[in-house]
């Protein structure tokens, strides 16, 4: 019949996509119009502990999804108004205070979180079909990173997008042409929420157990790194910076790294990485900064 | 009356930048903007596009008060400037600068973006054109597909005054546009912005630092002193004014 | 204990807390005045004082004297090569860049603590002292060392700044980089100087936490949030803000923590930060 693919294999395919699915909405934020999401990991914890709750209370799998995505984007909708005050640097402190104020809620509040000792969550039910292999996990995990990718796809090359990179190149000109670069950030804020919050009710339901531990700046450092490392403003990067993210734990595992370190050598590389790009990217701009300065010779010559 | 500037004023600090400044602009004139370094000329168009916000007075455009307004507000309501030093879009080729300027394009909506139906990509096309022709008449059609960093200082100054007429403005705020432009551009220019002010009545208010040019473009000018209006007339009125020449020489 | 007892003792947890915060906040505005980026990695300089220290005097047994006396220069020699390598290229470069790169040198040097001397706690071996107790409050011989060599070290830096040659051509670098270059100052070596202070600075705050109470790979991080909320709340580039902004946001967690509850104390200051981004944002355009 089917050819037997090891369902660790599977797995990995899974987590690529919902990573995928974080790293794009990331992207559309940080590299299209320029803002740095530090909050992306608490609209992910947000969805999944939507549908966490919502799985508990005994709402079906859908009920949890649409929670899982409207709460984290109204949350987007909100913080947009401090966040936003500010510059682009700014903006990220800005985003990671809302974050760590969601973990900590999430951590302390155990009557509604149970903080540290999780949530069971169960398979997803859709209509009677129901998500219970990893076929069909991944089955749905592509469907959920299809939607997504599309959507930020056509989104970006579409005239919305110009607008996006107009704010992110230069805001005032951007302005003074007639675009109200303030609605377009809050949107994009709110759009990458939603999809952060899908990839949550996703990863609640996958895992099928939700606790404070993964929503960590940790967290938001890797996939900026996923995203910074494939380009910056480019989907189809992005997935290769989300695979080498991903397969490079597997890939130090063969060096017989104890489990633990495993993580702390993956982010010293991310770090070194993250170093690393800025450097060359700031070269390259500087390389073009001065063929810039040789155009300016025609004024002389003239 | 399109533009009338009712007691500006505008402080850093303790420096007056501008200083209870008024005066009208009728439609259809073309008014150039001159004084010293420092006069506030740059501040005043700040001011009036909205990226300053006035420590006093009043900004009519159209009869209405656009004094507190967003810079995106005003563009949308008529008033196009351009800047000292270009700032044109580095990642998006000549056309692409162009073609993001127009208003009301529906697909920069999120809905209208995704589904881009077939209305959205007959705009698209429309403002394509749009942006096409006008290359032609700067002449720099044969780099539209040029990144926009690539083109000579000149070549800027003309595709950021391009992309502002893209959203066909009322008035239009030129910022030194030409300031270390060579002869050929800068004539290029001169006959673009008088045919637009002749068959689209575009009104044009100038800040130049090069008299010859200043003086034979414009039928009026004002000039600013510490950012304080001392005269306001022909050309000719203010080659003779004395106080005009005192600013320029008794600094 | 008695309200007036209560007020002491809170106040002098204020103070301590405070005392830290600023030493930290101090150098930490420094950079930002003069380079005007957001500095994730300098919170880890801390960690590494701390736990360089450490290494030197429990695991050598050479003593903490001679671990402070390793620790503070050879971290902020480390600070002044950080700033070659991975600051200096970016110097013109939009304010976002050395950020990115600042996160990635703060998460290389967390890391790499927590790899070498593990997640667990870890603790100075001091001898056992006696507190001392003011009118009811409580307060131990480390707090007060802090509190005197905080306030100290801040005297001293403010003398600095004011009236030492490289005080002043800090100043003059923070005001416009390129007309102090003109003026004939070595920018290069200003900014090297500064990083080395800040640093040693920040080494000598992770030493104070960590005699104060445990050391943990995670202590920098929960400083480089107060630090944050202190610099903003003084006003970005403000030394003396800077000082002043750490006390309240000292003040706002003690009395939290006491009134509502510890668990939030990171939250607190955070949500100060985002009231104060709210109320007085940095400006983006410049004047609206």
């Amino acid at each position: 019949m089917m050819i037997v693919i090891p369902s660790y294999l599977l797995h990995i395919l899974i987590v690529i996509c919902f990573y995928f699915i974080l790293a794009v909405s990331f992207n559309l934020c940080m590299g299209y119009t320029g803002l740095p999401l530090f909050s992306q990991v608490a609209f992910f914890a947000l969805g999944a502990y939507s549908a966490a709750i919502a799985y508990e209370n005994g709402y079906p799998f859908l009920v949890g999804l649409l929670l899982g995505a409207l709460f984290p984007a109204f949350c987007g909708f909100l913080i947009a108004y401090p966040a936003l005050r500010v510059r682009g640097d700014y903006f990220a402190i800005v985003t990671m205070g809302f974050a760590e104020i969601i973990y900590d809620v999430i951590h302390n509040e155990v009557w509604l979180t149970r903080g540290p000792y999780g949530i069971s969550v169960g398979q997803p039910v859709i209509f009677g079909f129901k998500v219970d292999s990893y076929p069909t996990y991944l089955l749905l995990a592509i469907i959920l990173t299809a939607i997504t990718f599309v959507t930020i796809q056509r989104l970006v090359g579409s005239p919305y997008g110009r607008v996006l990179k107009a704010t992110r190149d230069d805001e005032l000109a951007a302005s003074v042409i007639g675009k109200n670069t303030w609605k377009y950030k809050q949107q994009v804020i709110i759009i990458a929420a939603l999809f952060s919050g899908i990839a949550g009710v996703y990863f609640a339901h996958y895992t099928r157990f939700v606790n404070d531990s993964p929503f960590t700046l940790a967290f938001t450092t890797t996939v900026m790194a996923s995203v910074i490392l494939g380009g910056l403003a480019n989907n189809y990067g992005t997935f290769i910076g989300v695979a080498l993210m991903l397969s490079f734990p597997e890939v130090l595992r063969v060096f017989i790294v104890t489990s633990e370190n495993v993580g702390y050598i993956q982010q010293i590389v991310i770090g070194a990485m993250l170093i690393s790009v800025m450097l060359i990217r700031t070269k390259r701009i500087t390389v073009r900064k001065h063929a810039e300065r040789r155009s300016m010779k025609d004024v002389i010559e003239n | 009356m399109l533009l009338r500037i009712e007691g500006l004023s505008k402080h850093f600090g303790g420096i007056k930048a501008v200083d209870d400044c008024s005066f009208d602009i009728c439609r259809k004139q073309i008014v150039g903007l001159i004084g010293p370094n420092g006069s506030g000329k740059t501040t005043l168009f700040n001011l009036i596009s909205g990226v300053y916000a006035s420590d006093g007075g009043k900004i009519y455009f159209k009869d209405m008060d656009i004094t507190h307004r967003e810079p995106y507000e005003v563009s949308t309501m008529g008033i196009g400037r351009t800047f000292q030093l270009t700032r044109l879009f580095p990642n998006m080729t000549v056309l692409e600068n162009l073609i993001t300027a127009p208003k009301n394009q529906g697909g920069e909506g999120v809905l209208l973006g995704l589904l881009r139906p077939t209305s959205v990509r007959k705009q698209e096309n429309d403002i394509k054109e749009k942006a096409r022709e006008l290359l032609q008449v700067v002449g720099l059609i044969h780099l539209e597909n040029e990144s926009a960093t690539n083109l000579s200082y000149g070549q800027q100054k003309l595709l950021e005054l391009s992309r502002t007429l893209m959203t066909e403005p009322d008035l239009i705020l030129l910022d030194e546009p030409f300031a270390g432009v060579n002869p050929v551009v800068t004539s290029k220019l001169i006959e673009v912005l008088n045919e637009l002010n002749e068959e689209r009545d575009l009104t044009i208010l100038i800040i130049e630092h090069i008299m010859k040019i200043v003086m034979s473009i414009a039928e009026r000018i004002i000039v600013l002193n510490h950012g304080k209006k001392i005269a306001d007339g022909s050309p000719r009125d203010i080659q003779a004014n004395a106080n005009v020449i005192e600013a320029y020489l008794g600094v | 204990m008695e309200i007036s007892q209560l007020i002491l003792q809170l106040c002098f947890n204020m103070i301590i807390a405070g005392g830290i915060y600023a030493l930290t906040a101090t150098g930490y505005s420094v950079i930002q005045a003069t380079l005007k980026f957001i500095n994730f990695q300098h919170a880890q300089m801390c960690v590494l004082g701390a736990y360089v220290a450490y290494f030197v005097s429990e695991q050598l047994g050479l003593g903490l004297l001679l671990g402070c006396a390793v620790a503070i220069p050879s971290v902020a020699f480390l600070g002044v090569i950080i700033e070659k390598v991975g600051y200096k290229p970016l110097r013109n470069a939009p304010s976002m860049s050395p950020m990115i790169t600042s996160l990635g040198f703060s998460i290389v040097i967390l890391n790499s603590v927590t790899l070498i001397w593990g997640p667990w706690v870890k603790a100075y071996s001091l001898p056992s002292m006696h507190n001392i107790s003011v009118f009811g409050a409580i307060i131990t011989i480390p707090q007060l060392a802090t509190i005197i060599l905080a306030i100290g070290a801040l005297f001293i830096l403010h003398f600095f700044i004011k009236d030492t040659k490289l005080g002043k051509a800090m100043r003059a670098v923070a005001d416009n980089r390129d007309y102090a270059a003109l003026m004939g100052i070595d920018v290069d070596r200003v900014v090297s100087s500064l990083f080395a202070l800040s640093s040693g600075l920040a080494a000598m705050t992770g030493i104070l936490i960590g005699i104060e109470g445990i050391l943990t790979p995670v202590m920098g991080t929960a400083l480089l949030v107060r630090v944050f909320a202190a610099s903003i709340i003084g006003g970005l580039g403000n030394i003396s803000g800077a000082i002043i902004g750490s006390f309240v946001i000292a003040g706002v967690e003690v009395l939290g923590t006491w009134f509502y509850s510890p668990a939030y104390a990171t939250a607190y200051a955070f949500i100060i930060l985002i009231a104060v981004m709210l109320l007085r944002p940095g400006g983006f355009f410049g004047e609206k």
